[in-house]
């Protein structure tokens, strides 16, 4: 199969390992081999976190630069410093509760590309769920609606419902399928 | 059950690279291991750790990487099956129990795993632990993927055990840290329990010992040779007369490389996974088949130099390259566009890396380097220190842990840092021949690593400086492993000792201790006074629980969130002083994320209008 490249960007404790987990298993799931390759260490200490994950038939585990198929950013200013990593043509979806999202300048970048991008007040979302730590489940839900490759939202949905610890499994799903249906309603910036 | 006790084997297991080495070795009859924790090597201890409650693995946190090298010794010369796992600066550390127990050898398998970090991803330095493989006499394998790290480290305990010499299994931060999926084998957890057969004629080292078993380790370095010209961890892919000498993950960007510039044809790749002692003659006879080789290996010319000195041998005049401004740079980790970029130069194929958006219109993100955390108890200290030696001419030596984010502004409360220990180490020095005041940091998990000796010279040799300990409770940085300061009801385990900061500094001849709660500025800020004003070595010991750490605590109370009130006159000293992540400027104003803040109340002390006040309940 083709690689699907997929860059995962945010800040350190804002869950990316977990996101990382829920492509991973979601990869696992269906047969898919997968290799990710992430920032440790001091990913809990609020600085730039990235994480590169290859999905088909990759040797090597990074995502070389204008090959990312799509990226997903827990941050708005993350997500500008990762666009050298995103393909013409492809998405970026983003977590902006600024509603500013993205900046002149960004914007005329993204359209020189032909580069979709799709945000979503998720932290806000999340919040207002009473999960505000899972911005990172509100960007999955999110970026679910636009139907990437090679995961239907039905499959994210239940790899979130599988591999989250019990106490969190109701609200994981809250916060993933209320991002889902917003992002339903959305279209690109 | 710990995930990595499955004995489904019916499914392919997704895992990081350290649960792979940690699985790896319960296949292979691991009993005991040893560590202290270190990035990237730690998710393998962890996962030891964890798994030692619910198994008959052995494992321990030992004070420092040597105490750990020195327990694997032991275990493994009583018959049972070991590792010693440490980060690449760990083996320095440990290096002077390895080298000798090189000579000494083992009965039973033991694996010293050392994680290197090409980049300095978390590390001080990116040296290139191969070399410890060539300076101890040491077997060495280095895998290139997940999978094969986890089918490599059982091999390396046979190996071990049928030569009888320890062997070094080195990673990198890209195998640590990546995700695969894995097949499992059947679990095979060893018993630690042992037998010692005294043999003092080849244990005990002595000059006359050593003498006869240094002859005793070349001969078994020979017998290594053997196994690396037939190891299939050395193989050779292709038939076309460009050759590729690589190994770790190199191997996997080369490949890459290889199929995107569609070179199959052409080229012939040696993967080396056996890299101490090299497969001499394997490598040879690659070169003969060759016409040109280009060697990838992430770090030093290991692997070069010594294929220069192979094709010297057999007269050989190809060319060999590696190591070269046009293709591969002994700085920092490699990427796939590296490899691509240097074998399209080296074997002078046209190729144009594609274009790298140009992203000069978008605005400059500055860096976003890992900070203290919102009430991380680190931040008062440094704050209160800062105040205390306000007029002073003033030099603060670190140390490794997560206080040495503490060195950004605002705070800017670092100004050397080597190594472990160094805090203390450098800080009589610094006082001596600078005549400043000296004022050094260093954790709690670092001070037993390696603290403590530098604390019994500078009490004997009757220096002048200040020692600050930060004690919260655990190893931080590393992610919250215990040391033998802390308490293990927090990780609700008993059958542990307990070591008080206080009683060492004391029995180590300290005059002048004083322990203070940081998060009470006012009298910490006094207490620091007194101890900088003491002629002689003075400890401060600052103890509060981690913040991040404390979160699954029960014995620390939650805190309610503060908040800046419409008392506030916009001084900000709370933002230019503290750099809490838990601030932020609405319109120009400090406000304080409710989510963030951890109520540790130190901003609102050293507001002058008393404008933050801790959030009400809601009615």
């Amino acid at each position: 199969m083709e690689t699907t490249n997929v860059i995962l960007c945010g800040l350190g404790g804002q869950g990316i390992l977990f996101m990382t987990k829920i492509f991973a298993h979601a990869a696992l799931g269906k047969g898919f081999n997968i290799i990710g390759a992430e920032t440790h260490g001091m990913a809990q200490r609020g600085g730039s976190v990235i994480s590169h994950l290859k999905i088909g038939d990759p040797e090597s585990s990074l995502v070389r630069a204008g090959s990312a198929d799509f990226l997903v950013a827990l941050e708005e200013n993350e997500s500008y410093r990762n666009l050298p990593f995103v393909a013409s043509h492809a998405r970026i979806y983003v977590n902006s509760d600024s509603g500013k999202f993205p900046v002149a300048q960004v914007k005329s970048f993204l359209q020189a590309h032909e580069i979709a991008a799709y945000a979503a007040p998720a932290s806000q979302m999340a919040g207002e769920l009473g999960a505000s730590l899972s911005t990172n489940l509100a960007m999955i839900g999110f970026y679910s609606a636009f139907n990437e490759k090679p995961f239907t939202s039905g499959e994210l949905r239940e790899t979130v419902e599988r591999i989250s610890p019990e106490r969190f499994r109701e609200l994981n799903l809250k916060v993933f399928d209320t991002a889902h249906d917003y992002g339903k309603s959305q279209g690109p910036v | 059950m710990h995930k990595l006790l499955t004995n489904d084997q019916s499914k392919k297991m997704m895992v990081l690279g350290n649960e792979a080495i940690a699985r790896g070795a319960l296949e292979a009859g691991l009993a005991f291991a040893a560590t202290y924790p270190g990035t990237p090597s730690s998710e393998i201890s962890l996962n030891f750790f964890q798994i030692s409650q619910e198994s008959d693995l052995y494992f321990e946190y030992s004070a420092n990487e040597k105490v750990a090298m020195e327990m694997a010794a032991a275990a493994a010369n009583s018959g049972v099956r070991s590792m010693a796992i440490m980060k690449h600066v760990g083996l320095n550390v440990a290096a002077d129990a390895l080298m000798t127990l090189a000579y000494v050898g083992v009965k039973a398998g033991l694996v010293v795993l050392t994680a290197d970090d090409p980049f300095m991803f978390s590390s001080q330095n990116e040296q290139d632990n191969r070399y410890y493989a060539k300076l101890g006499g040491l077997p060495m394998l280095e895998p290139s993927s997940v999978e094969e790290a986890k089918e490599m480290v059982g091999q390396a305990l046979g190996i071990s055990e049928q030569l009888q010499v320890p062997v070094l299994f080195r990673t990198t931060t890209r195998i640590n840290h990546s995700t695969a999926p894995v097949d499992l084998k059947p679990l095979n957890i060893g018993k630690p329990e042992g037998k010692f057969d005294k043999d003092p004629m080849n244990y005990v080292t002595v000059p006359a010992i050593s003498r006869r078993l240094h002859v005793k380790l070349l001969e078994k370095l020979e017998k290594a040779k053997e196994l690396s010209e037939t190891s299939p961890f050395n193989f050779i892919e292709g038939t076309g007369k460009w050759g590729i000498i690589c190994s770790g993950v190199s191997y996997n960007y080369v490949s890459d490389a290889v199929k995107d510039l569609g070179i199959g044809d052409k080229t012939r790749i040696l993967r080396i996974g056996f890299s101490n002692p090299l497969p001499e003659q394997k490598i040879k006879a690659f070169l003969k088949d060759c016409d040109q080789v280009l060697v990838a290996e992430e770090g030093e010319p290991f692997l070069e130099e010594a294929v220069k000195a192979f094709a010297q041998e057999e007269a050989l005049t190809l060319k060999i390259k590696g190591k070269d401004k046009d293709l591969f740079s002994r700085l920092y980790e490699f990427n796939p566009a590296i490899a691509r970029q240097a074998m399209a130069n080296f074997f002078g194929i046209p190729y144009t890396p594609p274009a790298i958006a140009d992203t000069s219109d978008v605005p400059e993100i500055p860096n976003r380097p890992p900070n203290l955390c919102a009430g991380c108890s680190h931040r008062a200290t440094f704050y209160a220190v800062k105040k205390a030696a306000v007029g002073r001419n003033t030099i603060y030596p670190t140390d490794i842990g997560c206080y040495t984010l503490g060195f950004l502004p605002p705070l800017s409360m670092a100004d050397f840092l080597i190594c472990m220990g160094s805090s203390v180490g450098t800080a009589g020095a610094f006082s001596k021949v600078t005549g400043d005041k000296v004022i050094s940091f260093i954790g709690d998990s670092t001070f037993f690593h390696s603290g403590i000796p530098g604390l019994a010279s500078a009490v004997f040799n009757n220096h002048n400086f200040t020692l600050v300990i930060l004690d919260n409770g655990t190893t931080a940085m590393t992610g919250h492993q215990p040391n033998p300061g802390v308490q293990m009801d927090d990780w609700k385990l008993d059958g542990y000792g307990r070591v008080s900061i206080e009683n060492v500094v004391r029995s180590l001849g300290v005059q002048h201790v004083t322990v203070i709660k940081p998060l009470k500025i006012n009298k910490s800020i006094d207490a620091i006074k007194e101890a900088i004003d003491y002629q002689g070595v003075s400890v401060i010991i600052s103890e509060e629980v981690c913040v991040l750490f404390a979160k699954g605590l029960e014995r620390v109370k939650k805190r309610k969130s503060f908040r800046v009130t419409d008392r506030c006159k916009n001084h900000q000293d709370c933002v230019k002083e503290l750099g809490c992540p838990a601030f932020y400027m609405a319109d120009d104003r400090p406000a304080i994320d409710p989510v963030m803040c951890v109520g540790c109340a130190v901003c609102a002390q050293i507001c002058p209008e008393n404008a933050i006040s801790p959030v009400k309940d809601k009615a």
